[in-house]
């Protein structure tokens, strides 16, 4: 702004109005920046010299018009410039829209380039489809695992109100979590208002039983159970009942199958309650078959359970041996249940003084007794599987550079033609989601590698969240490898190689007494589209028909 | 003829200060300082145009063709600031009219006179 003469000069309002209407774009700067100021110290001027107030107040006029036009200045630039933006924003849609073909139909175009080409390389497509195949299973393998152990609840109505019961010593830490007692157990089962339901294992697990009699005899494992027990995970049979209180004793002989056992041994007999099978000799009669898909996190996979004698245990308080789970009432909180087992502790060893010396009863809740320090592991695990993933990525993705050394003259002269550069990144781009795609759709290419890393139940892998995390793993280790060849065409290589490749092949040819390319196009190493009147007269006609198909 | 109502049409309905500038810039030339001294004169009870705003929708104008910058006139009092002035194109005249008259016809509304008169 350039100060005027005859009028009152810029001084410090005019001044910083000057430094606010730098605010606007440069271009609108240039049309009416200084124009603007005159405008205000016009208006500025003409306050001062109203005379018929008196001074302050004109300095307070002026101070007002000052403020009011250096906001609107601010807002106004603002405007100014998110209206630049909307404008080019529209111009380079407008643009596109007229040069180029729709992305969906350059999408299925590019993928038959790219089937076409990637069929003409078997070699390359093998190994990267074996080394993203291993990267990309060992994941998927590791993350079905943890999904199932960490990410998903247990597999029980309201797991969230399980819990474990433990004993511990105090001071030892070997016995921190220590088994109970048959003595302890009902005690606690009945003297505790918020236990819905509790119930004992024997700890040891299944136990191996032999069943005889009818057919070929058959070693099964069996788990001895409380009353209580089933009804804790609320897990409720197919038909028949669970046991009673009153089985709770050695002399029982009943049995609930497991749905495999039924199955498998009895043929699916309907009528298999109440008749008798032989466990090691002993005549047991079915009183129930469980729901195939009930499976007890802490008892493991069994066959069949019997009922687990506490009659006989009434006086051996010192015999540690059940794993005792309870299901809390719904408004009961772990604190308040732990307060009223402690009461029930304290009880005990009033009633027997010396036999509960430093012993404390804990609740845990389920899920953080189950998964414990195992998510740690997992997630190293887990960690570990990412990084053979991206180690696989990077071998590939070297693969996928070297190839496109190899093909510098064919997106040279696709580039010369007329070619954009998005076009050919993105064509780049699709090869690589095409290998992907040939990865992650072709199951027994990945399921082979993830079934020889996991061979359990409990990864469910067509589990909703497991397909999602397959399918981000999968366009994910495919879209950086695409990028890395595609960075070569971003940086503006091609044209020039073209030119070294030409020149490269004159001097061949020139050794052998003929051309190949235009002299121009050969003598220097970046020629020009007049250097080379062949290739700018078919990048002209390619331009002209607006869109182009290599 | 179509042409040019189609043409007119595209620019309704303004926005009042929009209609405020083409109105000040039908009769006669004028510059910045002249469009704000001539706002507050002849439209009181209007918010006094701001000097961004107004440059604003002056350049929007000029880009449109509502008005264009004409030499200063002869009977200007000289200053020693350098003036630019605007005045309404034929363009910008007719839309000031079509403004008015869409205005008028929703003012001559029963509904209006209703609200206006009681």
């Amino acid at each position: 702004m350039t100060r005027r003469r005859g009028f009152r000069g810029l001084g410090l309002s005019g001044r910083f109005v000057t430094a606010l209407a730098r605010l606007f774009p440069s271009q609108f700067r240039a049309r009416f920046g200084q124009e603007m100021v005159a405008t205000y110290l016009d208006r500025r001027d003409a306050l001062l010299d109203d005379h018929s107030v008196s001074l302050s107040s004109r300095v307070a006029r002026v101070v007002g018009l000052t403020l009011r036009t250096s906001v609107n200045f601010v807002t106004s630039a603002v405007a100014e410039r998110y209206q630049i933006i909307r404008r080019r924003r529209s111009s380079r849609r407008n643009r596109n829209r007229i040069r180029k073909e729709p992305m969906i139909k350059a999408f299925f175009t590019d993928s038959r380039q790219a089937l076409r080409t990637l069929s003409k390389q078997p070699g390359y497509v093998a190994v990267a489809v074996l080394t993203l195949a291993l990267g990309i299973g060992a994941n998927t393998a590791v993350f079905s695992v943890l999904n199932s152990v960490i990410l998903s609840p247990l597999p029980y109505p309201e797991s969230d109100r399980l819990v474990r019961i433990y004993n511990s010593w105090e001071g030892n830490p070997d016995f921190s979590r220590n088994y109970l007692s048959g003595f302890d157990f009902p005690r606690f089962r009945d003297g505790v208002p918020g236990f819905e339901t509790a119930g004992v294992m024997y700890t040891y697990r299944e136990t191996g039983r032999d069943i005889t009699g009818d057919g070929h005899p058959q070693r099964v494992k069996a788990l001895h159970v409380s009353s209580g027990y089933f009804e804790t995970y609320r897990a409720t049979p197919l038909f028949g009942r669970t046991f009673t209180r009153e089985e709770e004793h050695s002399d029982s002989r009943l049995a609930i199958l497991s749905h495999r056992l039924w199955r498998t041994h009895t043929n699916e007999d309907s009528d298999i309650l109440g008749k008798t099978i032989a466990l090691d000799g002993d005549a047991h009669t079915v009183v129930g078959v469980m729901r195939p898909s009930f499976l007890d996190v802490i008892g493991g996979d069994v066959d069949l359970w019997v009922p687990q004698d506490l009659q006989s245990d009434r006086n051996s308080r010192g015999n540690h041996y059940l794993t005792g789970i309870a299901r809390l009432g719904p408004d009961v909180t772990l604190a308040q249940a732990q307060a009223q087992i402690n009461a029930v502790q304290n009880q005990l060893a009033e009633e027997f003084p010396g036999s509960y010396d430093r012993q404390n009863v804990d609740l845990l809740p389920l899920y953080e007794d189950v998964v414990g320090t195992t998510s740690s592991t997992l997630f190293i695990l887990w960690g570990a599987a990412g990084l053979v993933l991206l180690i696989a990525c990077v071998n590939v993705a070297n693969l996928s550079l070297a190839r496109s050394v190899a093909r510098t003259k064919e997106l040279a002269i696709r580039t010369a033609l007329g070619s954009g550069r998005g076009r050919l990144v993105g064509q780049l781009l699709t090869e690589s989601v095409v290998v992907q795609d040939v990865v992650g759709d072709e199951p027994g290419i990945t399921r082979p590698c993830r079934r020889g890393l996991l061979r359990s139940n409990t990864a469910r892998f067509c589990h909703g969240r497991n397909c999602g995390y397959r399918v981000a793993v999968r366009s994910s280790s495919g879209t950086p490898r695409g990028a890395r060849s595609a960075q070569r065409i971003v940086a503006r290589r091609y044209p020039w190689q073209l030119g070294y490749q030409a020149r490269s092949q004159r001097a061949q040819s020139t050794r052998r007494g003929s051309g190949v390319l235009g002299a121009g196009a050969v003598d220097r190493s970046r020629p020009s589209d007049q250097e080379l009147p062949g290739i700018a007269a078919t990048r002209s006609r390619v331009r002209s028909r607006e869109c182009c198909h290599f | 003829m179509s042409h040019k109502s189609n043409k007119i049409n595209d620019f309704l309905p303004m926005s009042p200060l929009d209609f405020q500038v083409l109105l000040l810039l039908q009769d006669e030339p004028r510059h910045g300082y002249g469009i704000v001294q001539a706002g507050e004169q002849l439209f009181p009870s209007e918010p006094p145009l701001e000097i961004g705003s107004l440059y604003r929708i002056v350049a929007r104008m000029l880009d449109t063709g509502l008005i264009l910058e004409v030499s200063c006139p002869p009977d200007n009092p000289g200053d020693a600031r350098r003036r630019r002035f605007y005045q309404a194109t034929e363009l910008g005249v007719a839309v000031a009219r079509a403004e008015a008259g869409r205005m008028h016809a929703l003012l001559d509304s029963p509904q209006a006179a209703e609200l206006l008169h009681g």
